[in-house]
């Protein structure tokens, strides 16, 4: 076994894991307040991924790049977090919201409703083939190579982590110190003792689904220049993956979210490097399955998941 | 202005779906960029083709209206007689079960006599409507029944499809003798699956069941390949009374293979229906609906709730099993691919726009997605593409306005509106 290959698999699957605990932070954020399953969640991460891809083409087109390398891939990431947030808003809106008070089973047949819907939405407006991402902007991130004591680590992967990173920060400043953060935190403690004392319930559910939205967006979009390509089915998998992390860490727990992130970034290419990239899928759900068997409340949550 | 809020979230729906819809990408393989282009194709189409189009074919969408129309008054009157029956309490089960056996003389009737016409598309829409309505059945025991939400309904099917077609390929097992070892491998699937995973509650029961139907997915990809096994079959099948005059009146050209699975499937759809109905209406049935209304308060009541889960996750299991035989030998190929997420949601959307928990509903789902656009295939092309995206809007139409689905109780209603604590 090479010694400097799997450091490198080990970095590939940290920064791979920072885009997963960005979905994973949409799930439990959701559960926290509403404690349901947003299975749509996948759905605004491809959304994400592909309104980066039509921003960059718009830059091209309209401006011909002219705002710099740097300029174009934030722009585009700040314009797919918008198109996703407004998605993850209406989503809330029109497919939740008017199920609130229903049966347990309501709004999680209706988020595969909206998934379905998304998914095929996605692919019959764009395309089903594979979209890649524009090389002329990847490719210099990945050509530049930092060499650390003979472990090559690409540009890309740092600037991943580090995006990763600054925006879980962020929404730790967000929620821990804002005054918004302080009536979200209420609102997932006791949704009625919080609108008793004046908080705006509603509203402050709408703003976690644009959060996360956001967030996954930014995910996908970082996701697509990692691996190259996305597809209308990519959410699938990395939302099923995603919501393992969040599982793993302890669903409604945010640091748990990120750390699960981690955790499965590197299960997966440790798995997709030892046994072949095949057993990845299967792996990963393996570890769901027992994870929420042997520890349902994961590994930082507190709360004991109710059970019947 | 409260009555334009739906129109005005439609509006809002479009402004923020216009990046993706109205923006083409075209690739530019030397400088590795898209270039983005406007599909006034797309503007024009909205705005002048949909009204042409309508203007033009006037008389096919109000066939379609009428059609629709004419669909729920069937419903309706059959809720009427549903109605009547409840008033006599006394006589309730006879006269359901006479209602229920009239309608199927009726429908094996129309399918006897009309066999001698049916064309062979014809014939193979009724095969795979009866291979829908088998799984649909088999996952509203699951779903409907029971109360617990199964999002990996095509891993048992794959299970029950694969057993086939290996056993086919390596011994030449036929049709025929393929159902006992399928169903099976099916239900001691769905028992061993269901083992660990019934101490969950309902939503992280979907995520597992979900990841089952991957895994078993990739597990076919990765132990038995992903080519499609071809199932060969006889074009023809022999038969003993060939001779006889009425046989041959009902099949001029033989017994051909698709006649042959038509009725095969419409006889397994009957026995099923038989066996579900008398099942729901027994001893486990009740039980079941006790589980689904509260699980806590049937547990306090002396129901041994895991072992009834149990039984329903293998019933369904079987029963998928069994549908997974019949689409594969109807398709002559099974294939890993056949059986994705896209299935699973497909069964289940045809489950709850019939009517989770309701006998006819599962029925009267499996006939409106899968018959419907394949027989408008024609007329409009476009409904077989779009019909997931259908299915989707569909799904979250029914709960926000029907959750008891099309032909679905007034219990199965209350029950899915009512306030959770």
């Amino acid at each position: 076994m090479n010694g400097a290959v799997e450091l490198e698999t080990i970095i590939g699957g940290i920064s791979r894991g920072a885009i997963y605990a960005l979905i994973a932070l949409g799930y439990t954020m959701v559960y926290g307040i509403l404690g349901m399953i947003n299975f749509a969640h996948g759905e605004i991460y491809m959304v994400g991924s592909f309104a980066a891809i039509v921003t960059l083409a718009i830059l091209t087109t309209l401006t011909s790049a002219s705002f710099g390398l740097a300029g174009c891939l934030v722009l585009s990431m700040g314009a797919a977090m918008l198109v996703a947030a407004a998605f993850g808003f209406t989503n809330e809106r029109i497919a939740y919201r008017p199920l609130r008070r229903s049966h347990a089973l309501a709004p999680l047949i209706s988020a595969i409703g909206v998934s379905t819907f998304l998914q095929n939405f996605v692919m019959n407006a764009q395309t089903k083939d594979k979209v890649d991402f524009p090389r002329a902007f990847s490719d210099p991130l990945w050509e530049r190579k930092l060499e650390i004591v003979g472990v090559h680590v690409a540009l890309i992967q740092l600037i991943v982590l580090a995006m990763a990173v600054g925006l879980m920060v962020l929404l730790h400043l967000f929620i821990t110190r804002s005054r918004t953060g302080k009536a979200m935190r209420a609102c997932s403690q006791d949704k009625t003792m919080a609108a008793l004392v004046g908080i705006p319930v509603d509203r402050v559910i709408s703003l976690t689904f644009a959060v996360g939205s956001a967030l996954a967006a930014a995910a996908g979009m970082m996701f697509t220049m990692y691996n190259g390509q996305t597809r209308f089915d990519v959410g699938y998998t990395a939302g099923v993956t995603a919501f393992t992390a969040a599982v793993l860490g302890g669903i409604g727990n945010i640091p748990g979210a990120m750390l699960g992130g981690f955790v499965i970034g590197l299960v997966e290419d440790l798995t997709a490097y030892h046994l072949g990239a095949d057993w990845k899928y299967v792996a990963v759900f393996a570890l769901l399955i027992t994870v929420l068997i042997v520890r349902p409340r994961g590994l930082l949550g507190e709360r004991v998941a109710d059970k019947v | 202005m409260k009555r334009f809020r739906p129109l005005l979230w439609l509006l809002w729906c479009l402004i923020i779906a216009a990046p993706l819809v109205f923006v083409g990408l075209e690739y530019e393989w030397g400088k590795g960029l898209w270039n983005a282009t406007l599909r006034t194709d797309r503007l024009r189409f909205l705005v002048s083709d949909i009204p042409a189009w309508v203007g033009g074919h006037w008389l096919d969408v109000i066939g379609v209206l009428v059609f629709l129309g004419a669909v729920v008054g069937f419903l309706k009157l059959w809720q009427l007689t549903a109605w009547v029956q409840w008033r006599g309490e006394v006589e309730t089960r006879t006269r359901g079960r006479v209602r229920q056996a009239g309608a199927m003389i009726v429908v094996i009737l129309i399918l006897t006599l009309s066999c001698r016409h049916l064309a062979d598309t014809q014939i193979e829409w009724g095969v795979m409507v009866c291979t829908y309505i088998l799984l649909a059945l088999g996952l509203n025991l699951i779903v409907g029944m029971t109360g617990l939400l199964v999002l990996g309904y095509a891993g048992f099917v794959a299970v029950g499809a694969y057993t086939f077609a290996v056993l086919h390929q390596q011994f030449g097992l036929s049709l025929w003798l393929a159902f006992l070892p399928a169903a099976l491998v099916g239900g001691l699937t769905g028992f061993l699956l269901g083992l660990p995973s019934l101490r969950l509650r309902g939503d992280y029961l979907a995520i597992v069941t979900l990841g089952f139907g991957e895994t078993v997915r990739f597990l076919i990809k990765n132990l038995v390949g992903e080519q499609s096994i071809i199932i060969s079959r006889p074009a023809r099948v022999p038969s003993l009374m060939s001779e006889n005059a009425a046989w041959r009146w009902l099949f001029p050209d033989g017994l051909t293979r698709l006649k042959t699975e038509l009725w095969v499937a419409v006889a397994l759809v009957v026995l099923s229906i038989w066996l579900i109905r008398n099942l729901t209406h027994s001893r486990i049935g009740r039980a079941w609906i006790a589980i689904r209304e509260d699980e806590t308060a049937a547990a306090a009541m002396g129901i041994p709730t895991v072992r009834l889960k149990l039984l329903a996750f293998t019933l369904s299991a079987i029963w998928a099993a069994v549908g997974g035989v019949f689409f594969v030998a109807h398709n002559t190929s099974a294939n890993p691919e056949m059986f994705g997420f896209g299935e699973s949601v497909l069964i289940l959307s045809m489950v709850v726009l019939g009517g989770m928990g309701s006998g006819p509903g599962p029925i009267v789902g499996a006939i409106v997605l899968y018959l419907l656009p394949e027989v408008l295939r024609e007329r409009f092309p476009v409904l077989i593409s779009y019909r997931p995206m259908i299915v989707g809007g569909l799904m979250v139409a029914m709960m926000i306005f029907r959750p008891q689905g099309l032909v679905g109780s007034l219990r199965r209603k209350i029950e899915l509106k009512e306030e959770q604590p």
